[in-house]
């Protein structure tokens, strides 16, 4: 049997037995509170309780399939001279809750836990490879490069989008006016600027790729972060004005054009039920526009960059500490701590990759040989947390969506690659940047993944109240997922082109001792 | 955010067991076995629960479901992996037959006394109502702590050993029967769709047909996993996590203890005879302490510390039960265990020997996982306070055992010569 064979039939096995589980639960085991015919339990003491749900009993059956059965496509991926992080992802997307539903949406709910951990580890990794000699000899570059590539993206994806939402005759023109229009194009152009660390430094921790390409892509995708983060603020600000304006051309619209009403029950049935109407209405939007709102968007970028990095600073020194202390206890430690940046940044409104990557990069760069087995500890738990992060985002894809709006999205990531590879050969031209690092730099920014979302989220929750943002988050999306899957392919074959993948690293996957 | 605060007491714990105050701490014997069955940790985690200081909300447990459900699986693996073949021929039949007379007396008495306990304290609710419950706390009377520093005398003779010996193994192996006969005896009832529970044998064989199934299937994919996974220890954390909670997991979707398919596959690893296994097996156990420290804490936050006068009574009565039929039992167990040359050690004076005779009235630690099991499975205020009832008996025998056998020590001079020499 082939060593493919070897990986693809557990894998298979796997997923059936899981179905085979889920099946002969339904039958013997205990009844789903959700479709049970008694609402009210009592217990022995004739006390009420409620069951739990059966997504809850069946979470450590969706993770052990996603644990297992993710490694296994990831080493099969790499069989193929991919990345595993494709494989990981392409195992979310098949047993996820849109394809062969082995993981349900409520599953996915409860496994939130290993997000936490997942982006804390890849903050402190990132940060960790960033070393300040390199910095200080390619700060320039990485500067050009981020802000010329930031740019030349943001602008064409909103000029992409602005002409598509015209010539499509879409609602969004129809009903939000040239403003909403607008703001929607520049919304997906700063989505668009998002890049994945994650997946970059899960691909240079798999290939063990060093080198000036490696090195600042990965820095540049740190850099770019905070920038997305504050320009995505500084956007949501400056929308407040835009939907105010947006919301009057659609009353002014529907005023003009009452047979609109008649011919669009639905759109008009959702804009005038009370939740959308308090969304939608002048009051929302006069409060987005005024100066309170303002305000606290100066709060928010001053948490997000300047707090998060002291943050980080503060986290750097504890975590130190604790590492030269603890000895046996490291994993301990390592995990508390990463729960600790994650649960307790979000607490705070600080940003936890920010925290983690100021974390990582003082710990690496001012304890050095002292903190090896640190980031040995933490190399050593990324397979599981990876496999499992990055199997939940496959998850997320729904495949339906992406072959409902392919053109648009298939327009977006053709443009948004012209984009970053014209940006980054400007920035590494400017910052002299040697080559074949300048010609391959760009493929570590078209990855995307869990900010993407997470801005895509926050967008889809901004807009609401439009009848049009279904399909606009469906275009997001599905632009998303694809950044997804190809991303690794691309970033791991320009590593090689480059020349910088270590060639010791693991990255065949075999079957050990097979 | 109460999840942080468990995570971070956790943290905190992890760091205090392994600090050095704490290793000079657990020199003195009592501490140690107090230590060891993670008692400290399991009071800590009531303290920070939402009956006590409320630090930790009950809620945020669903988001440790899946932590929880690797604790268990782990331990269940762990003890599976005991059950190796060449390690049970080489036991002494003494030894099988000691286990053998533990798990039949304690079964028996403790079913008898859970049965009309739980009848007093529930008023007498239906027997299917009531099955689990007397069946957790047969389990959890089977078996007994397996750590025995802390009731042995400083100097020991050659009877004193095998006693310390018969204990050990005999732990082990009651371990097993514990797990075995909660899961096979809990999985007899099961709710309804009408919200009532029932005894249904039918549903309960096939579910523990397919569970066995799992085992066997699992067992054999973990083996090969590990042959996939090779030397690399970041591929091996990953098989054994996922091997871990898949088969715990599989357990409780099917309405049966997570333990028991964790511990079935823990024995067909064990049995399939590889290279790998000693190296998997040394991973497992270098991870135990922490993972007892987490999971001990766990079930202190999941507790309900208000059992009531009902709940009080049934605690009073396992206590009772298990100080006066366990010296006997490890009497008996003793005797099977005895050495011909040295002659019976019931006849011959021997310092420390009322500290080894109680040893088996102390309560196995698995048996506080098994409670948790069943919380898990239905989190209702009763199983919570049956969770309680079983902390509390076993704290409660724990300390008297090991006040017993530190005043014996006191007595004997044994504790003096110990302090002299450390």
């Amino acid at each position: 049997m082939s060593t493919s064979l070897r990986l693809i039939l557990p894998c298979i096995a796997l997923v059936l037995f899981a179905l085979a589980a889920d099946l002969v639960a339904s039958v013997v085991g205990p009844p789903d509170p959700a479709t049970a015919t008694t609402p009210a339990l009592v217990d022995a003491e004739r006390e009420p309780f409620a069951a739990q749900p059966e997504a809850l009993l069946s979470v450590g059956t969706g993770f052990g399939v996603l644990l297992l059965g993710a490694w296994l496509l990831g080493k099969f991926a790499a069989q193929l001279g991919l990345s595993k992080i494709t494989g990981f992802l392409v195992f979310g997307i098949l047993v996820g809750p849109y394809t062969l539903e082995v993981i349900s949406l409520e599953q996915m709910e409860y496994l939130k836990l290993v997000n936490g951990l997942a982006i804390a580890l890849i903050a402190l990794t990132a940060g960790s490879e960033i070393h300040v000699p390199f910095i200080k000899k390619f700060g320039k570059a990485i500067t050009y490069i981020s802000v010329i590539e930031m740019g030349i993206v943001m602008v064409l994806i909103t000029v992409l989008m602005e002409f598509m939402l015209h010539a499509d005759d879409s609602p969004v023109v129809r009903f939000g006016g040239e403003g909403a229009a607008f703001w929607v194009a520049l919304s997906i152009g700063t989505i668009a600027a998002a890049n994945s660390p994650a997946v970059v430094i899960a691909i240079i921790t798999e290939t063990g790729a060093r080198g000036v390409m490696a090195q600042t892509g990965l820095a540049v995708t740190v850099v770019k972060d905070l920038l997305t983060i504050i320009a995505f603020a500084v956007v949501l600000a400056l929308a407040g004005a835009g939907i105010q304006r947006a919301a009057e051309q659609r009353e002014g619209y529907i005023e003009a054009h009452p047979e609109y009403a008649e011919t669009h029950p639905e759109e008009m049935a959702l804009m005038e039920s009370p939740e959308t109407s308090d969304a939608a209405g002048t009051e929302g939007a006069k409060a987005d526009a005024s100066g309170e709102k303002k305000e606290s968007i100066g709060v928010y970028l001053l948490k997000h960059v300047p707090g998060s990095m002291g943050a980080g600073v503060l986290v750097a020194g504890l975590m130190a500490f604790a590492a030269l202390k603890v000895g046996a206890a490291l994993p301990i430690v390592l995990i508390a701590a990463s729960f600790a940046i994650t649960l307790l940044s979000t607490a705070l409104g600080l940003e936890p990759l920010i925290v983690g990557l100021t974390a990582g990069f003082l710990m690496s760069n001012f304890f050095g040989a002292r903190l090896a087995h640190f980031f040995e500890t933490v190399e050593e738990l990324s397979m599981p947390v990876y496999a499992v992060f990055f199997s939940l985002a496959g998850c997320k894809v729904d495949p339906s969506v992406v072959q409902a709006v392919w053109h648009y999205v298939l327009a977006l990531v053709v443009l948004r690659a012209i984009g970053t590879a014209a940006g980054c050969w400007i920035g590494g031209k400017l910052g002299r940047v040697e080559r074949p690092a300048r010609d391959w730099v760009w493929a570590s920014l078209i990855p995307q993944a869990g900010i993407a979302l997470a801005l895509t989220q926050k967008i889809a929750t901004e807009f609401a109240h439009w009848p049009f943002m279904e399909k606009v988050y469906a275009i997001m999306l599905s632009a998303v997922a694809v950044h997804e899957l190809i991303g690794p392919l691309i970033f791991k074959f320009a590593l090689g082109r480059a020349g910088e993948i270590n060639p010791d690293a693991d990255t065949k996957g075999g079957a050990g001792a097979h | 955010m109460e999840i942080f605060l468990a995570i971070v007491a956790v943290a905190a714990l992890g760091l205090a067991a392994t600090s050095q105050p704490a290793y000079r701490l657990r020199r003195s014997r009592a501490v140690a076995g107090l230590l060891s069955t993670g008692w400290p940790a399991l009071v800590i985690g009531l303290l920070l629960g939402p009956h006590v200081s409320g630090l930790i909300d009950e809620s945020s447990l669903i988001d440790a479901t899946p932590l929880l459900m690797i604790g268990l699986g782990w331990i269940g693996v762990i003890v599976g992996l005991q059950l190796r073949r060449e390690v049970l021929e080489a036991l002494p039949r003494r030894i099988v037959g000691f286990t053998v007379i533990d798990v039949v007396i304690t079964g028996v008495v403790f079913a008898v006394v859970a049965w009309l306990g739980l009848r007093a304290w529930t008023d007498g609710q239906r027997p299917a109502e009531l099955w689990a419950g007397m069946v957790l706390i047969a389990s959890t009377a089977v078996a007994w702590s397996m750590e025995t520093r802390s009731v042995r005398p400083a100097g020991e003779s050659n009877a004193v050993q095998r006693a310390s010996l018969a204990i050990r193994a005999g732990g082990a192996l009651g371990a097993v029967a514990a797990i075995a006969a909660f899961g096979i005896g809990a999985a007899l009832t099961r709710r309804l769709d009408d919200g009532i529970v029932r005894f249904d044998v039918p549903a309960a064989g096939v579910r523990l047909a397919l569970t066995a199934v799992l085992a066997i299937a699992l067992g054999i994919f973990g083996r090969y996993f590990l042959r996939v996974a090779g030397k690399q220890r970041e591929h091996e954390l990953v098989v054994f996590l996922g091997v871990v909670v898949f088969a715990a997991g599989v357990s409780a979707q099917l309405g049966l203890s997570p333990m028991l398919g964790a511990m079935l596959t823990g024995a067909v690893i064990a049995n399939l005879g590889s290279t790998d296994l000693r190296a998997f097996e040394r991973f497992v156990l270098k991870a135990e302490h922490t993972v007892a420290v987490f999971f001990s804490v766990l079930a202190g936050v999941l507790l309900e510390p208000r059992i009531g006068a009902g709940g009080l009574a049934l605690v009073g009565a396992i206590v009772a039960a298990r100080l006066i039929v366990k010296p006997l039992v490890s009497r008996a167990g003793y005797t099977l265990a005895e050495d011909d040359d040295d002659g019976p050690v019931s006849e011959r004076p021997q310092r420390g020997l009322v500290g080894l005779r109680l040893a088996c009235a102390r309560q196995s630690p698995i048996a506080v996982a098994l409670a948790v099991g069943l919380v898990l499975a239905e989190p209702s205020a009763f199983n919570q306070k049956l969770l309680a009832v079983v902390a509390f008996a076993g704290l409660a025998c724990e300390l008297l055992v090991l006040g017993v056998a530190a005043a014996e020590r006191i007595t004997t001079g044994d504790e003096m010569e110990e302090t002299a020499s450390a």
